[in-house]
């Protein structure tokens, strides 16, 4: 009896131990901000008196697919972790709903010539960490923008060591090469300024975790694999946000996210399956934001691997590939096809002749140049949508009489044989990450390693000149000459124009869908 | 043999008609079928036969223990002084066990839980029927331990710890912890050595006679009978066919199994090439004949034997013999 | 006893090496190179390079190894490629977390299969036990995913009663408890139902009953006591297996845990993760065999003999000289 007694002790002993540890940082003190209710209501207090329409919400709740690596905004390019972003940072300047420039941390801006933009801040502006934002940080932010290898796209054009502050409040940006996507770049959320006194104290990894930026938000807390909380900066600029705080919850599961918006555990959810979006539409508490993204999908296909270095081939693989019936079949409506190789919100698109569905001329293509039983090494990773497109491109080019062979591997192993150049046809999208051609072309230029190696200068020589022709209309015109060059030679096959949504319960208002999947979460109001 | 006239001593045990049935999906088994015998304070009574007689059942049937499902006690009574303990609920039963009658099984190896010390379990029985502290129940464990011959020290090891001859006897001090009038012991040396069986029932013969217990000795060793019953049954098939004291048991055997066991002896004054088995095998005791049980195996057998089972016929004064042909008497 | 612990101790070492030895080796033969993976795919091939070189990863096998162990005698676990902050942190940020629910499926899976085993196994045949080991035979069968969307949508949509995901509260455990413990309970009840079948036809049982013992000591006493070594054999396991795998339930109930954080980097080819995730889960389970067997010496004197062999070789000695008559 004394054995069994003092078993049992050590085992409670054991066990509690355990209990203490976790119990700092960890979330059993009580629940989030603001999660008090049960399923379906959200706590709304009405602010009588100023207006009546000034609803404001003590938390924001909002669900992401995946945790940040880190929140410093030039040291990743996981799209989930630019969203909880938005509260804390901001940029020199923002795009309204009209798309016109308007000034955020910037009042003034101008080019002088086609290498030199200058820049008047705003005064009196304050970092979460205490000091003054000035010109100073934002010549230390350019700085690692052009150096970082997740923003050297748009960023690189920057000559950092001309570009220097003039005063406290003004700042004289040079640039290396004209570059028509610079305000493009510096309204996204790609192009926001940081501190540099925290920055060199904290350096990078520290920085990624505090977070400090200018924004009506600061991060309060980070509790590792569950969630984000955000507070409101009491020395903000400008309008305080309609929500006090906000929580940035981690759900990974796709399914908990949806159930977790139906049943307002979470106001916001991105990152949704396509599944869902009928039921969120038509859900009594929630609403879809939704519209077309500036996502192209596209089959890639390894132009300097044989036998797909003869365009006569890639040629067939277009005809054998009924393009409609895909994108219905693997979108069911979540995608329109694509007509182009660029989206139709980004300048420079332009609607190009489609490419017939005919399996006799890919046959005959085939045999012209000579290839006989094409076996088509298809390289994917586990991932729903290209798993579905092999299977119906297989069927597809089976009646061409194209067998299909289909690689699955997990996403480290795939992107490392892409960027080794091995794969042989896989299942692409490009996700522009600001509404520019810049952006847009990224898989094109003759210094990327990806599975394309088209080894083609013209292209390389169309980037060089759009990017650099500050001017609209030759701009849209340099863009147009380039769609028309990529529908002849076949380099990809364009598939499919993404749409793009997320989640929302039905009381917020103001936010519009933002084809880059990053929204302002700041200028969310409730109704 | 005894203290007082043993005509006069008070019935402890009296069984009458016993049947016990387990129901099996292969049929029904008919273990005991209807068996008679009784038992005065002091008294020994020997239950012999061979294995799957059906002398087991009987005992766990007198305890109550036969394990139901599948066992079922079908009808009879078995009265212990005066009272039918087949008639008892539960609580009444658990008093009797372990105090006023105790069993002490075949098996040494696996009759006591390895987990407890064996002063725990001497004391455990104490415990249950008398109101005693842990301390005063250990004490008495201690003093069984001595009476059965081991060390008292000893108290706190484990079963594991002694051997076999050593187990039997905290088997037996966990059956005299609290003084019961009647011991039922199930083969008790059969699964010892040779020479620890002999140590072992002399202690049981001397603490039977020292407090006097009534005893049921169950054993297939006719060796064992001679030495300390003074009633025997002979049991075949789940009956009994032979019953009376030992003089009329050894010296007049009247039930052909019964001659048939005394002939298999070995004689060591006899010279004999083999020794004669009793050809055949007990029936299954689930298909059973409609006559006479042993008449498949009986060198005397008629065809009147098949027609139904012999009702007990009482051949001398005290001795029961289930055989038609049991008129001839006949030495060994 | 403690010569025992002590041994055992010392057995660990030796595993645990091998343990990061064969990780090592493993994800060093992996394809997929985490450089790139953190620089994206806007790198250069130059950026690429110079990462590898930073990090080490072109240096030779033993030599990373070699490094590696050093590290990890002075308690570094490293740093993590994702995050940059250190292992031991982040790991330590999960663990509890993820033991903590181990734990309370544990004690649920106990608390329900155990009684449920015993009253199967005293009531055999009967519909209390066809019925539990029916629901046992579900248990099993049923994908872990698939019970905790099917609970989510039953408790969480469907009646509003408990929230489908997050840890903020007592009522935050119930759904991913009895979804992960669901296994655990139905093999706890069955092992304890047939270990209770096995001993309750033991002979010593029928001993206590013949003592005139009450049914439920003899149950709970003799019969119990005995059927635990299976039991807690089962019990351990269990634990393990919680411990491990609750991954799927970690991401359907967005529970912070470490099994989510090792998948998550082995995706990532976060090796330093993964190496210290795997060596501390070792770690772990060593700790938790060695106190299942002390347990088994606590409950068994059998196996505490074993444990204490000297002193039994004595008691064998002087048990045969005393083997006289009173």
């Amino acid at each position: 009896m004394k054995k069994t007694v003092s078993l049992i002790l050590a085992l409670v002993l054991m066990f509690t131990l355990f209990a203490g540890c976790g119990s700092q940082g960890q979330s059993e003190q009580g629940e989030p901000a603001g999660q008090t209710q049960p399923a379906g209501e959200s706590e709304q207090s009405e602010q009588k008196g100023e207006t009546a329409q000034t609803v404001t919400k003590d938390n924001l709740v909002v669900a992401v697919s995946s945790e940040p690596g880190s929140l410093a905004p030039y040291s990743h390019n996981n799209q989930q972790a630019f969203i909880p972003a938005t509260l804390v940072y901001e940029s020199l300047i923002v795009k309204d709903d009209n798309g016109e420039y308007q000034p955020c941390l910037a009042t003034e801006w101008s080019f002088t010539d086609d290498v030199t933009l200058e820049v008047t801040l705003r005064e009196g502006v304050k970092f979460h960490d205490g000091t003054d934002f000035t010109a100073e940080d934002v010549v230390y932010s350019l700085g690692l923008m052009q150096a970082s290898s997740f923003t050297s796209n748009l960023f690189g054009c920057i000559d950092t060591e001309n570009t220097v502050a003039d005063g406290d409040y003004k700042v004289i940006i040079k640039l290396q090469y004209p570059f028509a996507a610079l305000l493009e770049a510096l309204a996204s959320y790609r192009g926001v300024m940081i501190s540099k006194d925290s920055y060199e104290s904290l350096g990078e990894e520290g920085y990624g975790h505090a977070a400090i930026g200018t924004g009506p938000l600061m991060l309060d807390e980070w509790v590792s694999g569950d969630r984000l909380e955000f507070v409101q900066f009491d020395d903000y600029w400008g309008e305080p946000t309609a929500f006090h705080s906000a929580t940035v919850r981690f759900i990974t599961e796709a399914a908990s996210r949806t159930i977790e918006l139906e049943t307002g555990g979470v106001d916001l959810a991105f990152d949704l399956q396509t599944t869902d979006w009928d039921r969120i539409a038509n859900g009594s508490d929630t609403q879809l934001i939704s519209g077309d993204s500036q996502k192209t999908t596209f089959l890639m296909i390894n132009c300097s691997k044989a036998p797909y270095d003869n365009e006569l081939v890639r040629k067939a693989l277009a005809y054998a590939t009924d393009v409609d019936s895909l994108v219905n079949v693997v979108y069911q409506g979540a995608a329109s096809v694509a007509d182009c190789w660029m989206a139709p919100s980004i300048i420079g698109y332009k609607s190009e002749e489609q490419i017939p569905y005919d399996v006799e001329k890919a046959k005959e293509l085939l045999a012209e140049a000579g290839v006989t039983d094409l076996t088509v090494k298809f390289g994917s990773y586990e991932n729903a949508t290209n798993l579905a497109v092999a299977e119906v491109l297989e069927s597809m080019w089976g009646a061409a009489g194209i067998k299909l062979e289909l690689a699955v591997t997990d996403l480290a192993t795939y992107t490392a044989d892409n960027n080794a150049g091995e794969l042989e046809v896989s299942y692409m999208n490009t996700a522009a990450t600001i509404p520019d051609p810049t952006a847009a072309l990224l898989v094109w230029p003759l210094s990327r390693t990806i599975s394309l190696r088209h080894n083609d200068q013209t292209i390389q020589d169309y980037l060089d000149k759009g990017s650099q022709e500050y001017d609209s209309e030759a701009r849209v015109a340099i863009y147009n000459e380039l769609m028309d060059y990529f529908n002849e030679k076949y380099y990809t096959i364009p598939i499919a124009f993404e749409k793009g949504a997320f989640g929302a319960s039905k009381s917020i208002t103001n936010l519009p869908y933002y084809p880059s999947n990053v929204p302002d979460l700041t200028r969310i109001q409730f109704e | 043999m005894s203290v007082k006239n043993p005509d006069m001593r008070p019935e402890l045990l009296q069984v009458k008609d016993l049947v016990i049935q387990y129901e099996t999906s292969d049929g029904i088994v008919k273990a005991v079928n209807g068996v008679n015998f009784s038992l005065r304070e002091g008294e020994t009574l020997g239950l012999v036969g061979e294995t799957g007689a059906g002398k087991t059942t009987t005992a766990l049937g007198i305890m109550r223990l036969v394990p139901d499902p599948p066992g079922r006690i079908v009808s009879g009574q078995v009265f212990f002084e005066g009272k039918d303990l087949l008639k008892e609920n539960k609580v009444q039963m658990r008093a009797h066990r372990g105090k006023d009658i105790s069993m002490i099984f075949q098996d040494p190896m696996t009759s006591l839980n390895p987990v407890l010390t064996v002063g725990d379990q001497i004391a455990e029985v104490v415990r249950i029927h008398e109101k005693l502290s842990r301390a005063d129940a250990i004490k008495r464990a201690a003093e069984m331990l001595q009476i059965v011959g081991i060390p008292a020290e000893r108290m706190n090891e484990y079963p594991h710890q002694f051997s076999g001859g050593m187990k039997q006897r905290v088997v037996i001090a966990i059956a005299l912890a609290c003084s019961p009038k009647l011991i039922i012991a199930d083969e008790p040396t059969t699964a010892l050595d040779v020479t620890i069986q002999a140590q072992v029932l002399d202690l049981i013969h001397n603490i039977q006679q020292k407090y006097q217990t009534g005893m049921l000795m169950i054993t297939h060793d006719l060796g064992v009978v001679a030495e300390i019953c003074s009633k025997v049954a002979i049991m075949y098939a789940g009956y009994i066919v032979e019953y009376g004291s030992i003089e009329d048991i050894f010296e007049d055997p009247r039930h052909p199994y019964t001659k048939g066991l005394f002939g298999a002896l070995p004689n060591l004054k006899k010279k004999v090439h083999r020794l004669s088995p009793i050809d055949g095998m007990m029936p299954d005791p689930a298909n059973l004949p409609q006559g006479c049980p042993f008449e498949p195996r009986c060198p005397h057998r008629t065809e009147s034997c098949t027609q139904k089972v012999p009702e007990g016929i009482e051949v001398t004064p005290g001795h029961m013999v289930r055989c038609i042909c049991c008129a001839q008497g006949g030495g060994k | 006893m403690s010569k025992f612990i002590i041994k055992r101790i010392l057995v660990m070492i030796p595993v645990l090496l091998g343990v990061t030895f064969v990780i090592f080796t493993m994800m060093y033969f992996t394809d997929g190179n985490p450089a790139q993976l953190i620089l994206g795919d806007m790198a250069t091939e130059e950026q690429i390079h110079e990462l590898e070189e930073e990090m080490g990863l072109n240096d030779p096998f033993f030599t990373r190894y070699l490094n590696y162990l050093s590290d990890l005698l002075h308690g570094d676990l490293g740093t993590s490629y994702v995050t940059g902050q250190p292992v031991a942190k982040e790991i330590m940020d999960r663990l509890p977390v993820t033991v903590r629910i181990s734990f309370c499926c544990m004690i649920f899976a106990v608390a329900v299969g155990i009684p449920a085993g015993i009253l199967s196994a005293v009531k055999q045949y009967s519909i209390l036990d066809n019925l539990s080991m029916v629901l046992a035979l579900v248990g099993i069968s049923l994908p872990n995913f698939w019970l905790a969307l099917m609970l989510v949508l039953v408790f969480s949509v469907g009646l509003g009663l408990l929230p489908p995901s997050g840890l903020y509260g007592f009522k935050y455990y119930i759904l991913p408890v009895v979804s992960i413990s669901a296994s655990a309970v139905a093999t706890i009840t069955r092992m304890t139902r047939s270990s209770m079948l096995e001993v309750i036809r033991a002979d010593y049982i029928r001993t206590a009953r013949a003592k005139g013992q009450s049914e439920n000591v003899v149950i709970f006493r003799h019969a119990l006591l005995n059927a635990l070594i299976p039991i807690i054999t089962v019990v351990g396991l269990q634990f393990a297996t919680t411990l491990s795998g609750t991954v799927v339930n970690e991401q359907i109930f967005a529970i912070p845990g470490l099994g989510k954080l090792m998948v998550d980097a082995i995706k990532a080819r976060n090796y330093p993760v993964v190496q210290g995730g795997v060596f501390v889960l070792a770690f772990i389970f060593s700790i938790l065999n060695l106190v299942i067997d002390l347990i088994y010496a606590f409950v068994d004197p059998r196996i505490r003999s074993q444990y204490v062999r000297k002193k039994n070789k004595r008691q064998a000695e002087t048990d045969n000289r005393k083997e006289v008559p009173a």
